[in-house]
């Protein structure tokens, strides 16, 4: 019963404060089965890798060969670095580079941000962009998450001249989701669910979405640093490498010297039982 | 003890669970009524969610009790993604989701050359029926509109199926 209670703290305490992201709600689609009690949605490694489809979107001018410009490229990764920048929690989202992959699966591969300039169908089109994120209902844990903006239907823009929808205003909005918050009811909050045409408000965070994502990743002094994700190819993911794309930088939850110690203590029963 | 419980999963659920809505443009009830290609009182026949292409989709099928605006079956499917499997969830914020019985107003979009449909808005075109009583799914925030201005909200409050006939009515004549 106390875990319970301290949930309804936890979420019911503040009157108007940040969403997280829950594994079943009251109704719908992801309505909580019988006995099954909500739990957060999060990643569990604290080192998760993102890659941006390298083809970029038409209307933001891309490099000679037709891949996404520099420019595009560094504002994504400035969206992305502005949840890093958080010093209250410990979760480090690390940039693998641009990949071939366009695809948003969910199979746990790679976590993808890529522009739909040719098609968008299942999601309306007053949508700027959205967040897939998928988990293992039972653990909240997440596995895969993926960032599709709708080039189809809006025509997006970077820097502050002529803003249309600004990237950046979209995509620190949508990391939001991709770390495990939902939308909140604060007003001028990046987790707000809409934006306006030329809006540039959500490029930075405010006070809720740090609260936000500090309760899902609390600070705990964390000194491992990530390490740098490999290169993430179509080809090699539908080989089915078995690889782990989504957290392979991450710092492993058994530390080197655990494995060591194990190994051996081995030696040693073998070496006794000898 | 387990009366207690279920009480307190219950307002954790209902507290947890405030604003939902979609993640581009704020619409008023004029705008839902001019973008929507179809709006429909329809009750939820059955909701699926399954796999396609590496993704979780659900499709959600509709019987149509009356066709407020475009042209409809007598049954229609809403395919968007999302959705729970046995194994996995995938959720996207702002997706509106539905349960088999639930009665409800729909502002349908067609997407280039598909079959099916999706909510036109998100969670902003899905209005719950509630007895006599039409009311938004998600919870009234002040947004902005297109233009930046603080678009007035028709979800203040819930109302009447016949005073949204007449608005929808009123909205079409001020389409034409």
């Amino acid at each position: 019963m106390k875990p319970l209670i301290a949930l309804i703290m936890l979420w019911s305490a503040p009157a108007l404060a940040f969403v997280p992201t829950l594994t079943c709600t009251e109704s719908g689609d992801y309505a909580c089965q019988v006995n099954e009690v909500p739990k957060q949605v999060k990643w569990k490694s604290l080192c998760i890798n993102w890659y941006m489809n390298e083809a970029g979107t038409k209307s933001i001018p891309g490099a000679a060969d037709g891949t996404a410009g520099q420019g595009l490229e560094d504002t994504i990764k400035a969206s992305f670095e502005t949840w890093n920048a958080v010093t209250c929690q410990d979760l480090k989202l690390v940039y693998g580079g641009r990949t071939d992959d366009d695809r948003a699966a969910t199979d746990g591969k790679a976590n993808i941000v890529v522009f739909r300039d040719d098609d968008w169908r299942f999601a309306s089109k007053t949508a700027f962009a959205i967040t897939s994120v998928t988990y293992n209902p039972d653990t909240g844990l997440i596995v895969d998450a993926d960032i599709e903006l709708n080039a189809f239907y809006h025509t997006f823009t970077i820097g502050d001249q002529d803003v249309n929808i600004d990237v950046q205003n979209t995509i620190t909005h949508e990391v939001g989701h991709f770390v495990g918050l939902d939308h909140t009811p604060v007003p001028n909050a990046t987790m707000v669910a809409s934006a306006a045409v030329g809006e540039t408000l959500k490029r930075s965070l405010e006070r809720d979405d740090i609260e936000g994502v500090c309760s899902i990743y609390p600070t705990d002094a964390r000194t491992d640093a990530c390490s740098t994700p490999p290169p993430h190819v179509k080809t090699d993911d539908t080989a089915d490498s078995g690889c782990c794309t989504t957290a392979p930088g991450s710092p492993s939850r058994t530390p080197i010297y655990a494995i060591l110690a194990g190994i051996g203590l081995i030696i040693l029963r073998r070496r006794a039982r000898a | 003890m387990k009366l207690m419980r279920w009480g307190l999963v219950l307002l954790i659920l209902v507290v947890a669970l405030p604003a939902l809505a979609a993640t581009g443009l704020r619409l008023s009830f004029e705008q839902l009524c001019a973008g929507a290609d179809a709006i429909a009182v329809v009750e939820t026949l059955s909701v699926r969610s399954f796999e396609r292409d590496g993704r979780i989709l659900t499709a959600t099928t509709f019987t149509v009790n009356e066709t407020l605006k475009g042209e409809l079956s007598p049954t229609v499917e809403v395919i968007q993604l999302g959705g729970r499997t046995k194994t996995l969830a995938t959720r996207v914020a702002g997706m509106p989701t539905f349960v088999p019985g639930e009665k409800a107003v729909v502002f349908l979009e067609r997407p280039n050359d598909a079959t099916h449909f999706v909510i036109y808005g998100m969670q902003q075109g899905k209005l719950v029926i509630q007895g006599e009583q039409v009311m938004p799914a998600v919870v009234t925030m002040h947004l902005l509109g297109a233009d930046g201005s603080d678009v007035s909200p028709f979800n203040e409050t819930a109302m009447s199926l016949p005073a949204l006939r007449a608005r929808v009515i009123k909205a079409k004549v001020g389409e034409q």
